[in-house]
C-alpha cells in the first residue's frame, strides 16, 4: 500500500534544500507518495525571528550547511540573490521581497501538477546549490523547470490572476505545519508524526519501514 | 596520535543524554580523547528562552526524544525527578532549585579527575533513561561515581566546600562554548571546529577519520 507523506518546505531554508535530493530518492525507491507543502520562510512569517535568535546562530549555520553539502557531495553557495531580502548585517527583513511571494508559488502550483518534490529538487539545487549569480535571470529557472518535467512558462501563465488563491493554500500550509506539530522547515510528515530537520531524513525512513514502506 | 577534542554538556539536556553514550562509546573504541565541559541548563543561563521559543518546540523535543533513544537502541523517560524544577505546561521555573546545581558541580568535578566522560554518561543515564525513579534516593548516585572510578562521598564534599570556585569554572566553560561558536549543548569541538547536537555525531566522526582517527589497539 503506498504510503501518504507531506513535506513542509521554504525556498529560504538551506536545511530545506539539503533534505531535498534524499527524500526525492526515497520517494522514488520507495512506494511513498510525497506531497509537498511549501511556506514562506520563517523571515515573512516573523519578521522578528532573526533579531531574536541568538547572534552566533546565522554564523554558525553557514559553516554547518557547507560541511553537510561536503559530506552528502551536494553543491553549496550562498543564493545570488538571497530569495529573502535581508540586510545581513542588521537582520532586518526588507518590505521590498521581489522574489519569494511569486517563487513560493509556483511550488505550490508545482505540487498541484504533481510534480511538487522534482520541482523543489531541481529549483533549490539551482538556488542553493550551483553557484551561479543571478538564478532568476536568463534560463535558469526555465531550465531547472523542465528538469523537473515542468513548463515555467505555462506555470507562469496559469498562476497569473490566481495569486490570492495560492497563497490561500500557502496559508493553509503553514496552518497545517504547526497542526502537524513543528513550525520549521524542513518537516517530513508521516502518520501525523512530524520529522523536523536534514538530520531526521533516516529516521523518517525507519519509521515509514515500520509502518510497512514497500520497495516500488 | 591520540586525537584531543571537548565535549559540552548539561546535565538537564536530553541531548546531551544521547552524545555522552556516542561519544564515550567512540573515546572507548578509538583513540580519542575527550574532555567534558560542563555547563549549567538554559533554564538557568537563559530563563526567557523557554518563553521566547514556539510553545510547540517542548513536547517536539519530548517526541523527538523517544523516537530518537529507540532509534539507537538506548532507553528514555522524562527524569523523575527533574534535574530543573519547572512546570512543564507553564513553563515556569521554580526559584528553589534543589538538584542542578550540585550535579553540574559533580560533573565538573569529574572532569577535573579525568572520568568526565565515563562519569556523564552513567549519569546522564541514570537520569534520563527511564529505569530509575528517584534518581537522587538510595545509592544510585554512588554507583555511577563507582561505574566511573570517583568517590561520590569525597565529590560531594569537595562540591560544597569549593562551591564559588567550581561554579567559576563552569561559568568558564559557557564563555569558550559561545567563544567557539554556540550556546547549546551538547557541541563537541575538535580542531576548532563546533559540531551542535547529537544528530552531528557523524559529521564529526567523518571530521575525526580526515584528521587520522584510529582504533585503539
Amino acid at each position: 500500500m503506498t504510503l501518504q507523506a507531506q513535506l513542509y518546505w521554504s525556498f529560504r531554508s538551506p536545511y530545506s534544500y539539503l533534505s531535498t535530493k534524499r527524500y526525492r530518492q526515497i520517494a522514488e525507491t520507495w512506494d511513498v507518495e510525497v506531497e509537498v507543502k511549501p511556506v514562506y520562510p520563517i523571515a515573512i512569517r516573523n519578521p522578528d525571528f532573526f533579531s531574536d535568535v541568538n547572534p552566533l546562530w546565522i554564523p554558525y549555520l553557514l559553516k554547518d550547511i557547507s560541511r553537510i553539502a561536503e559530506h552528502e557531495g551536494l553543491g553549496l553557495a550562498f543564493p545570488r540573490p538571497d530569495p529573502v531580502v535581508m540586510n545581513n548585517e542588521t537582520r532586518v527583513i526588507s518590505p521590498d521581497q521581489p522574489h519569494i511571494f511569486w517563487l513560493t508559488r509556483l511550488g505550490v502550483e508545482a505540487a498541484s501538477r504533481g510534480k511538487g518534490l522534482a520541482f523543489l529538487d531541481e529549483v533549490s539545487s539551482l538556488i542553493w546549490g550551483s553557484g551561479v549569480d543571478g538564478w532568476n535571470e536568463g534560463d535558469h529557472l526555465a531550465e531547472a523547470t523542465a528538469r523537473a518535467g515542468l513548463d515555467l512558462a505555462e506555470m507562469k501563465e496559469a498562476i497569473a490572476g490566481r495569486e490570492e488563491k495560492l497563497d490561500e493554500i500557502i496559508a493553509r500550509n503553514q496552518k497545517d505545519l504547526e497542526a502537524a506539530g513543528h513550525w520549521g522547515v524542513p518537516t517530513f510528515v508521516i502518520d501525523g508524526e512530524p520529522f523536523f530537520g536534514q538530520d531526521r531524513v533516516e529516521m523518517a525512513l525507519w519509521r515509514m519501514k515500520k509502518l510497512g514502506l514497500t520497495k516500488r | 596520535m591520540t586525537l584531543k577534542a571537548h565535549l559540552y554538556l548539561s546535565v538537564r539536556n536530553p541531548n546531551s543524554y544521547f552524545a555522552a553514550r556516542q561519544y564515550h562509546q567512540l573515546q572507548q573504541s578509538h583513540d580519542i580523547d575527550i574532555e567534558v565541559r560542563t555547563v549549567y541548563p538554559l533554564a538557568i543561563r537563559y530563563p526567557e528562552y523557554f518563553e521566547k521559543n514556539s510553545p510547540l518546540w517542548i513536547p517536539y523535543l519530548i517526541r523527538d526524544c523517544h523516537r530518537y533513544a529507540e532509534f539507537m537502541g538506548m532507553g528514555f523517560g522524562l527524569p523523575k525527578p527533574d534535574p530543573i524544577v519547572q512546570n512543564l505546561e507553564t513553563l515556569e521555573i521554580s526559584s528553589e532549585q534543589p538538584y542542578i546545581f550540585r550535579l553540574a558541580r559533580l560533573l565538573q568535578l569529574s572532569t577535573e579527575q579525568g572520568a568526565g566522560l565515563a562519569f556523564a554518561d552513567h549519569l546522564l543515564s541514570l537520569i534520563w533513561d527511564g529505569q530509575t525513579t528517584d534518581w537522587d534516593q538510595g545509592d544510585h548516585l554512588a554507583r555511577v561515581a563507582r561505574a566511573a572510578g570517583l568517590d561520590l562521598a569525597e565529590l560531594d564534599r569537595q562540591a560544597k566546600a569549593e562551591a564559588a570556585e567550581i561554579d567559576q569554572r563552569i561559568f568558564a566553560n559557557q564563555d569558550t562554548l559561545h567563544e567557539e561558536g554556540h550556546w547549546y549543548t551538547p557541541s563537541l569541538v575538535f580542531n576548532g571546529e563546533l559540531f551542535f547536537s547529537e544528530s552531528r555525531y557523524d559529521l564529526a566522526l567523518w571530521r575525526l577519520e580526515q584528521h587520522g582517527l584510529s582504533k585503539r589497539i
